[in-house]
């Protein structure tokens, strides 16, 4: 039984480390994980807390309550110790063993006491704290989520998915560690030490001067430590999304794997990705097996000196062998807060990152925005008309120079010519997805930037080529745009545009789940439900980017004929690869390179002879 | 789960070893400085009042300070000691774990790529993804822990009342009471929030999907202008996703000052025990302060047996599926004794040949034709007739069920996949491309071909002008990371892809479906000379690209209704002349792929949202 797959030993073809040193070389595209403190962003951060002000202020109160009361534990071990020793040292002649003993007794139930009045006050700091710190967490992401939907679509070009999910993910949650925990740590932190100092003091300054410069020693190299740790971590992830990025395209794209018999090949080149990542691994884990005893010795340096010194002190009389027990413990109460604030650090500049990245994403100003002034758009009749609009997606780059065209009320507007002329820009235009950079885009006679966004959304519908469905029923799919409409709406809308039988003949009808991203229907399928969507909420102007990717005969003449019910009465645009869509047009916009180059029906451009001419002749007649 | 063990067996061993070397050192260092502290009491009962300055008193002959010091000189040497047990021990962890996961990755890596057809049709890619990352990882949570973690609570549990029996045995076993009673109630309380946390993390999938299809959808979200309605929509989800977060602070609340009590109560009753027993002379203040330090230990050890619990049963399960796709038997292998291609013009024949996915469901019954070398077939046909099933067979994607298919007179299952699949090249209806350089990409199959072959390929594949376009030419990194493509462009790369490996039969599945007419039809002009001297399966929807193949063969519902030249068929009463005569009236103009926003073409490259929420970067 061969489970596993002998590792190949010989060496590898110059090809293969080829194909390793670019799989490797390939940027990386994790963003900056850590960023230096910076106190505008800190004090924002902490004005974002704000709201909850006086329950972060209760939970620390409790909390300092809570560890004053944990520190006295060991004050009855002294205790213990020192009345046990003297009284075992025959100090107390006159007092017999039972009444000794109950001494103990009544010592440990005091301490039940102290231990109970901790408890109590520990399960209210975590409630109090945690629940305070949460709410702050859900109001970031609102806020973020409210943001994005308020964005333009010129940010939705610009930034990758994975970028806009890590904002609502990754950095949120990097926050976490400032809004819940964070103040905590740093109040608790700095008041055990003090605490932890004063009992050290009192017991014998000079054994605290002996061993406290250890402190600042440890934060420093709990500092290094940190630094090392973080930038090891860095690289391992980096080579371990290498081989995972590597294991996921090769299975994606096993068909191709298959077809091309590259197994071997690529087999080498994902253990010479997987080399790397063990030797990342094994660099991580020497810092961690160098530094973390390395701190915890110097916490030990000082344990071996109170023994030392208190031996002396002890020998001198001047403190008892239960003081010595305490002293251990306050220096380790007096050492672990170093540690945390060193690891503290860290994730502060965690925070950093994320806090700067959320917020740069909240102060985002929407390039598109309705004016201050803006009205409602009353009822429209579908009038459009491009006043000498120039705009580009880069202002520095236009990719439509200076558009002039009027389509009449419920006429249908035909837009062709080749990739990259700039015809969807336009359908972006009229629905007001971009903001032109010179000219004026109308409907009827208003100024559509001068008109609500909302107002004038209401009265247009799109189609795109990308049939996006969300994930729910088909009823709740097409009910979309209008939540108030009634089941029977839907179906007669269904109905009326001819997709009722093609819905009905789904696995539940209209009550189907489309599955995420509509992946379990036909494309022919999703484009009808999205027509009647656009049907439903019955748009006065309406744009459709009609797909390129032919569906099978039957189904196409369905989508045909509903097309052809859904234009009925309505001003069209449609960015049209089909001849018959074309034809049907009363107008046809030929743009090239930004410009209209020619414009008028079929006929008119078939007469005309220009490039409209020229490319039916050459596609369509050729075929014939 | 012990058959991923072996093969790192000595790596656990070692691993073992220095994990039960820490554990001794640290119980060690607690037992001589309790000594010491017992010392100090020795020193108390001796102690002078007149005072001695430090170094006098490092030199005085007293025994109980010679004591003392050479106990701390042994204190010393043991922290020297965990020093360097400590590097060995995470290093040998590291090591142990790592091998053992390149090992399984290897293994699932090397048999997901070489399963078949059949084996991908069933496991989704997603969910293959997922094993390999993180199933992989639960077993190796599993073994770093359970293994060694299981080993350290053992040991330091062990060393430690060990150490506390040589105090005084009774104390001892007063010690070992609240063990049971603390590990029930750890494991009850990871029991019981497993389900809550589990629902802790549905709520926060279901908030990432929820903004994905909201940025996904964007243009429709703001078409429709329902910004408010997804608003609504996301703080209904973050309500419930609070609800969830709070109820697991909250029993996390309830619990932890149970958890507490119990590891408080023990101290107490162990520390009561001890200071009457100090009272009676039969323990020293050291005794105390070991019996503190080791409870202490024992009980931290202890609280880890949660995540232990929560660990194995993912493992298990993880262990179990991991297994599954190493022990899985290729869908189609080398016979024994299969040969190589004989050289020869390319001929194809299918005869009788039945075959299904599932093979009570037939997707291809009784087909038979023959195809001369060097000639151009088309296959046409209805949506799920099964033309892709047909060319699927000629590359032994998978096996028929029943016939045969020949190549130069061969059945395709009496060849060696390697000599097989070198001469048929494929290009899919889904292009695929990996994120490597542009040559990278034409070069797949035959990675040492050299740059002038390669840009050959491109030209026949009219792709040679935009390549030159991109920022670096032909070595352009592809993918997320890299420049993107247009459909069309992927497709012309693919079709270079498949020319570059010089192929006997090249089968093209509705390979220029996204790229223009215009660019097309000057493919299919270069296409003639590449066509030359080998055989060529073209499955199109087009009648342009069709018409001018050798031969035309519909395919309806899994079976040949009709074969023929264009002219032949069109002659006839069928499927053929029903399209043909469909298309002339609206078949795609003049136009070509849409220039869509870069954030239409991002929601066009499909698997990137499912890439997103799995936080693997997949390459388009």
């Amino acid at each position: 039984m061969t489970v596993l797959g002998a590792g190949k030993g010989a060496k590898k073809p110059p090809i293969i480390s080829a194909a390793v040193a670019r799989a490797a070389q390939i940027e990386s595209d994790d963003e900056d994980k850590y960023r230096p403190i910076q106190w505008p962003l800190m004090k924002r951060l902490m004005m974002s807390l704000g709201t909850f002000k006086w329950w972060y202020l209760t939970a620390i109160t409790l909390g300092l309550g809570q560890v004053i009361l944990d520190m006295q534990g060991l004050q009855f071990i002294k205790w213990i110790v020192n009345y046990g020793a003297d009284y075992a040292g025959g100090k107390f002649p006159g007092i017999s063993t039972a009444a000794a003993s109950w001494h103990i007794v009544n010592i440990i139930g005091m301490w039940t006491l102290v231990f109970i009045g901790s408890v109590v006050l520990q399960r209210f700091v975590i409630i109090i704290m945690t629940r305070a710190g949460e709410s702050v967490q859900f109001e970031f992401r609102q806020k973020i989520f409210a943001q994005l939907q308020r964005l333009s679509m010129s940010f939705y070009d610009r930034t990758k998915l994975g970028r806009i999910i890590s904002r609502c993910t990754t950095d949120v949650n990097s926050l976490r560690e400032v809004n819940v925990w964070g103040i905590w740590q740093v109040v608790s932190s700095v008041m055990i030490m003090i605490i932890a100092a004063i009992y050290m003091v009192h017991e014998d300054a000079r054994l605290f001067l002996s061993i406290v410069w250890l402190g600042p020693v440890l934060y420093v190299l709990s500092r290094v430590y940190h630094r090392k740790a973080a930038r090891g971590y860095q690289v391992a992830r980096e080579g371990f999304t290498r081989v995972s990025t590597n294991l996921a395209e090769n299975i994606t794209g096993m068909r191709v794997v298959t077809a091309f018999n590259r197994q071997d090949p690529n087999l080498d080149v994902f253990n010479g990705l997987q080399q790397i990542n063990t030797v990342n691994n094994m660099a991580v884990s020497r810092v961690n097996g160098v530094y973390q005893p390395l701190l915890e010795v110097v916490r030990f340096w000082g344990r071996v000196t109170i023994l030392l010194y208190s031996g002396y002190l002890v020998a001198c009389g001047r403190i008892r062998v239960g003081s010595v027990i305490a002293m251990y413990g306050y220096w380790d109460w007096f050492m672990n807060p170093v540690i945390t604030l060193g690891a503290f650090y860290n994730q502060l500049m965690m925070a950093m990152a994320g806090a700067e990245r959320v917020f740069g994403l909240l102060d985002l100003k929407p390039e598109v925005q309705d004016e201050p002034q803006a009205r409602e758009l009353p009822r429209i009749e579908g009038r459009v008309r491009f006043e000498n609009v120039t705009f580009g997606y880069n202002p520095d780059r236009p990719v439509l120079h200076d558009i002039n065209f009027e389509a009449k009320s419920g006429q249908m507007v035909a837009l062709v010519g080749p990739t990259g002329g700039g015809k969807s820009s336009i359908i972006s235009l009229i629905a007001r997805f971009y903001q032109p950079q010179q000219g004026r885009v109308l409907v009827d006679a208003h100024d559509i930037q001068q008109v609500t966004g909302e107002s004038l959304h209401k009265q247009m519908g799109l189609v795109l080529q990308v049939n996006y469905l969300f994930s729910g029923t088909v009823m709740e799919n097409i009910r979309y745009a209008c939540p108030g409409a009634s089941e029977q709406d839907v179906i007669d809308a269904a109905k009326a545009i001819g997709s009722y039988d093609c819905i009905m003949s789904l696995a539940n009808g209209f009550e189907t789940d489309v599955g995420e991203r509509g992946a379990s229907m036909s494309l022919g399928q999703r484009q009808l439900i999205c027509f009647t969507r656009a049907f439903l909420s019955d748009p006065r102007i309406f744009m459709l980017d009609e797909a390129t990717s032919a569906v099978d005969t039957a189904t196409e003449l369905i989508v045909q004929q509903s097309l052809e019910k859904l234009l009925a009465g309505r001003t069209t645009f449609v960015v049209a690869h089909r001849l018959s869509t074309i034809m049907r047009a009363d107008q046809i916009l030929v743009v090239e390179g930004g410009r209209i180059s020619e414009r008028g029906t079929h006929r008119e451009l078939l007469t005309a002879g220009g490039k409209y001419a020229h490319l039916y002749r050459q596609f369509v007649l050729q075929d014939q | 789960m012990f058959q991923f063990i072996r093969p790192v067996i000595l790596l656990v061993i070692i691993a073992c070893w220095w994990v039960a070397a820490a554990s001794a050192t640290d119980t060690l260092t607690i037992g001589v400085a309790g000594k010491a502290v017992d010392t100090i009491q020795n020193i108390q009962q001796v102690s002078q009042s007149h005072p001695l300055s430090l170094a006098q008193w490092l030199h005085t002959p007293d025994a109980g300070t010679r004591r003392l010091l050479w106990l701390l000189k042994w204190l010393g040497i043991l922290i020297l000691l965990m020093l360097v047990v400590r590097y060995c021990k995470e290093t040998a962890n590291t090591r142990m774990s790592m091998n053992m996961v390149y090992y399984i990755r290897e293994a699932v890596y090397d048999k997901v790529q070489r399963a078949g057809f059949g084996f991908h049709d069933v496991h989704s890619s997603g969910q293959l993804i997922n094993r390999a990352l993180s199933d992989l990882q639960n077993v190796r949570a599993f073994v770093q822990t359970a293994v060694l973690v299981t080993l350290e609570i053992a040991l330091t549990v062990a060393f430690n009342i060990v150490l506390i029996a040589t105090l005084n045995k009774w104390v001892a076993v007063l010690s070992l009471v609240p063990l049971p009673i603390w590990t029930y109630y750890i494991l009850r309380f990871s029991r019981k929030i497993q389900p809550v946390a589990k629902s802790v993390m549905e709520a926060e999938d279901r908030n990432v999907s929820i903004i994905t299809e909201n940025i996904a959808g964007v243009h429709v979200v703001k078409a429709f202008a329902t910004e408010g309605l997804e608003i609504t929509k996301y703080q209904a989800n973050c309500d419930t996703f609070k609800d969830r977060v709070l109820k697991r602070i909250r029993m996390f609340a309830d619990f932890q000052p149970i958890i507490r009590s119990i590891a408080m109560a023990s101290h107490l009753s162990l520390f009561l025990v001890a200071g009457i027993l100090m009272i009676h002379g039969k323990m020293k203040a050291g005794d105390l302060f070991i019996l503190g330090g080791a409870m202490g230990a024992i009980l931290a050890r202890l609280q880890l047996v949660g995540n232990i619990n929560e660990q194995y049963q993912n493992a298990m399960v993880s262990s179990r599926r991991l297994y599954e796709i190493v022990m899985a038997q290729p869908s189609v292998q080398d016979r024994p004794g299969a040969c190589k291609l004989p050289d020869g013009p390319g001929t194809v024949t299918f005869e009788n040949v039945s075959f299904g996915y599932d093979p009570t469901k037939p997707a291809l019954r009784d087909v038979s034709f023959g195809i001369k070398g060097g000639s151009v077939v088309a296959i046409v046909g209805p949506t799920g007739a099964g033309k892709t099933t047909l060319v699927n067979l000629v590359a032994r994607f998978y096996d028929v069920q029943q016939g045969r298919v020949l190549i130069d007179g061969v059945d395709v299952r009496d060849l060696t996949l390697a000599s097989l699949r070198t001469q048929v090249a494929v290009v899919f209806q889904e292009t695929y491309l990996f994120s490597d350089t542009v040559a990278g990409n034409i070069a797949y199959g035959r990675p040492n071909i050299s740059d002038g072959d390669i840009e050959a390929a491109a030209r026949f594949a009219q792709a040679h002008e935009f390549i030159e376009n991109l920022p670096r030419g032909y070595q352009t990194i592809l993918g997320e990371r890299g420049a993107s493509l247009s459909g069309g462009q992927r497709q012309r790369l693919a079709i270079a892809r498949a020319i570059v490996t010089n192929p006997r039969v090249l089968i093209l599945d509705d390979a220029t479906a996204a790229v223009d007419p215009e660019t097309e039809s000057l493919i299919r002009r270069r296409m003639r000379f590449v066509m030359e001297g080998r055989t060529t399966f073209i499955i199109a929807h087009r009648i342009s690209t069709v018409k001018q193949a050798d031969l035309v063969v519909v395919v309806e519902q899994g079976r040949v209704t009709q074969a023929g030249t264009h002219a032949e068929l069109m002659a006839l009463d069928g499927h053929y002349r029903e399209i043909a005569d469909a298309q002339l009236h609206g078949d795609d103009a003049a136009e070509n792929q849409a220039d869509a926003p870069s954030h239409m073409q991002r929601v066009q490259s499909a698997g990137e949202v499912e890439a997103a929420v799995l936080g693997v970067e997949k390459m388009g």
